[in-house]
């Protein structure tokens, strides 16, 4: 099995998975990086910790502040602690009885908070607030009040017991990116699956075959695309249903229709046997208007079937050379009693995909059209011949032709260039309606030397192309 | 010489008062059966040259009649089905019906057929007396006392139209016999334009034989018709 990743398919632009996956990975990475940032400012931004063995060696080096010798003189002592804080690397900070913070320079105010929960705990301890590490509280009592002692910048607090690699700020954006993308795809995924299966079904409707349902995983489904999913397993029932009974009406016409016309031709008959025979025309005329009336229904019925598999065309490999002399050859049965001449030039062994009914009729429709415009001794050609892309079949006649400006109108259903032809005006359409399936091309056009010429061209090798429509 | 007698089996009342109006004028007499089951029944009870078989029918159709008829009877059937139903005919002609007729149907055609049928009897039964024995060929035998099929020495069902186009093949080994040829000597009449019968019997036949052995012994001529391959 091969893996290969459908770019278009992670496209925001072009697909409702891509959308919703980068929105949703977006907006995941957007609240992490907002609660990230709101943590940072509020929550616990501080900690707090037992000195190590550098912070007390420090704490042993140190000096502390000459403020013992002062008396309980504020102004005093802040002055002492600003001149020794400027020249010291570490700052001493004390804060009296009632909370207040003497020294400079000035820390941020909210240092204090993590003070107080120090001055909470027993001992001397460390405490840590973004770049800032203070110790403390050392008590003290100058003329009579008691002071704390912190000194500010000591050396960091060892980091908290997070794991190794999220130490790193970017090996944690790594994680947050892979952690909300992976969150993100699976929403993604959820969604745009059924609609995926969705969409798989419509096309099989589409192509014909009408039992394909949704069903399984979507319709079980709760949400709203459940509900869609078993909506449209209502509607392709509906819609198969329909068809089945289109059929069924089309078959039961077909019979209803040629029971009187097969009573009619045998009563017909009756009155053959005894009927003078003055009568013969007009009842040669009623036997050609009753051929023409089945004629009629058949090519109506073949028509409206051939519409129907025309939409899910099942082509088959077949050999157009056999199917084209054959059509030639029930020509020549035809021909025989008017004496016409059918010659055929047919290119041997001519492989292409088609519905081999389909373009049997087409052909056949042509050809007999054809037929009935030859005149008595005539003849018909037909050809075959390919090149690269395509097999072009050419029927030529020597008839009337027809008029420049209606050679175009001929392929039209029902049309008749003489009414007194006992035609339907079927065949050709039939024809073009066959040729058009095949994803061919269907023209007539007068031969300079007189008569009517009909070309079919049909690209060859075109399973794929046929399958996919 | 007595009149044929024709059964016609077909649900339409008005169209058997006619046929009967029409083919007693031309000297045959016709029994009418409404029903597949009828048309059944009135088989066993009396012998007939020739059924006429609809194939839309309430009930059984014309398919089931044809094979409930075929289990005990070798009478000449002559099926009549809807125009361009290919696979009507096909699956017809298979049960072993002996032609086909598309219905509308002209009254001169349906006669044409009927005498066709009922002269190729009258040939057969000529033909059955001077005929007997086997005929071997190519691994094929035929036996024309019992009209069963042997290939490779295994029993090949046939039918009676079948049968006799392995006859006409193979009495004429070697050499292709027209498509015309077959017509006349198999059903008693000539070859019309999309007329397909030959070819299905022809194509009934290879697929009996394939599922015996594995050398083709029909082969097609195209533009001309068939033969049967002589292992010479």
């Amino acid at each position: 099995m091969t893996f290969s990743v459908n770019w278009r398919k992670i496209n925001p632009l072009g697909s409702v998975f891509g959308k919703i996956w980068l929105s949703f990975w977006v907006t995941l990475l957007l609240i992490v990086l907002a609660v990230a940032f709101v943590s940072h400012q509020v929550a616990q931004v501080y900690q707090v910790g037992a000195p190590n063995a550098s912070h007390i060696g420090l704490l042993n080096r140190v000096k502390l502040p000459n403020i013992d010798r002062l008396a309980s003189d504020r102004q005093e002592i802040m002055e002492e602690l600003d001149r020794f804080n400027s020249e010291s690397r570490f700052q001493w900070y004390l804060v009296d009885d009632t909370y207040h913070l003497l020294g400079t320079p000035n820390p941020p105010r909210r240092i204090l908070v993590m003070l107080s929960e120090m001055m909470e705990l027993e001992g001397v301890k460390v405490g840590q607030w973004r770049q800032e590490t203070w110790m403390g509280p050392i008590t003290m009592s100058v003329g009579g009040d008691m002071y704390r002692l912190f000194l500010r910048g000591v050396p960091a607090l060892p980091p908290p017991n997070l794991p190794l690699w999220l130490d790193s700020q970017w090996l944690r954006a790594i994680f947050a990116l892979a952690v909300s993308g992976v969150m993100a795809m699976v929403l993604a995924w959820s969604i745009t699956r059924p609609i995926a299966r969705l969409r798989r079904v419509s096309r099989q409707l589409a192509g014909g075959s009408l039992d394909a349902r949704v069903g399984g995983a979507v319709n079980k489904r709760a949400d709203e695309l459940g509900d869609l999913g078993r909506d449209f397993d209502e509607m392709a029932e509906r819609l198969q249903q329909l068809v089945s009974a289109q059929q069924r009406l089309l078959s039961n016409v077909s019979h209803e229709l040629r029971s009187p016309l097969t009573r009619l031709q045998v009563a017909l008959g009756i009155v053959r046997q005894k009927a003078p025979s003055d009568l013969e025309t007009a009842l040669s005329r009623i036997e050609r208007e009753s051929d023409r009336l089945e004629s009629l229904i058949a090519q109506v019925l073949k028509l409206s079937r051939f519409e129907n598999e025309m939409q899910h065309l099942q082509p088959t490999q077949l050999q157009l050379d056999d199917l084209i002399r054959q059509v030639s050859e029930d020509a020549r049965f035809e021909s025989k009693a008017r004496n016409i001449l059918i010659t055929d030039q047919i290119e041997n062994t001519v492989n292409t995909w088609g519905d081999p009914q389909l373009l049997h009729s087409a052909i056949d429709n042509v050809v007999r059209n054809a037929l009935r415009f030859s005149p008595e001794n005539g003849e018909l050609s037909i050809r075959l011949s390919t090149d690269k892309i395509e097999a072009l079949i050419e029927i030529c006649d020597q008839g009337p032709g027809v008029p420049e400006d209606k050679l175009e109108r001929l392929f039209d259903p029902f049309y008749r260039l003489d009414q007194s032809n006992s035609g339907a005006g079927l065949g050709l359409n039939i024809a073009r309606h066959a040729v058009t399936a095949h994803k061919g091309d269907i023209r007539a056009f007068n031969r300079p030397e007189g008569g009517l010429c009909v070309r079919i061209r049909l690209p060859l090798n075109q399973k794929v192309r046929l399958r996919q429509s | 010489m007595n009149e044929s007698h024709i059964l016609l089996i077909d649900d339409d009342r008005d169209l058997a008062e006619l046929l009967g109006e029409y083919l007693d004028a031309e000297g045959y007499r016709l029994s009418a059966a409404h029903s597949g089951e009828d048309g059944i029944v009135q088989l066993r009870e009396h012998t007939y040259d020739l059924v006429l078989l609809d194939v839309m029918m309430p009930g059984i159709d014309g398919f089931e009649t044809l094979r409930q008829i075929r289990s005990y009877s070798s009478v000449p059937v002559l099926m009549l089905t809807a125009k361009g139903e290919e696979m009507d005919r096909v699956l017809g002609l298979e049960l072993g019906a002996d032609d086909y007729l598309a219905k509308p149907y002209s009254h001169r055609e349906l006669l044409a057929r009927i005498k066709a049928l009922l002269r190729r009897i009258e040939l057969d039964k000529v033909q059955k007396e001077s005929d007997s024995g086997t005929l071997v060929c190519n691994g094929v035998t035929l036996n024309f006392d019992t009209y069963e099929v042997e290939c490779d020495g295994e029993h090949v069902p046939m039918t009676t139209s079948e049968f006799k186009v392995l006859r006409v093949l193979m009495a004429r080994v070697g050499k292709a016999v027209p498509k015309e040829d077959l017509y006349r000597e198999v059903l008693g009449r000539e070859i019309m334009a999309y007329d397909r019968s030959i070819d299905m019997h022809v194509s009934n036949v290879r697929r009996k034989l394939q599922a015996v052995t594995e050398t083709p012994k029909i082969q097609t001529i195209r533009g001309i018709g068939y033969l049967f391959v002589d292992p010479k």
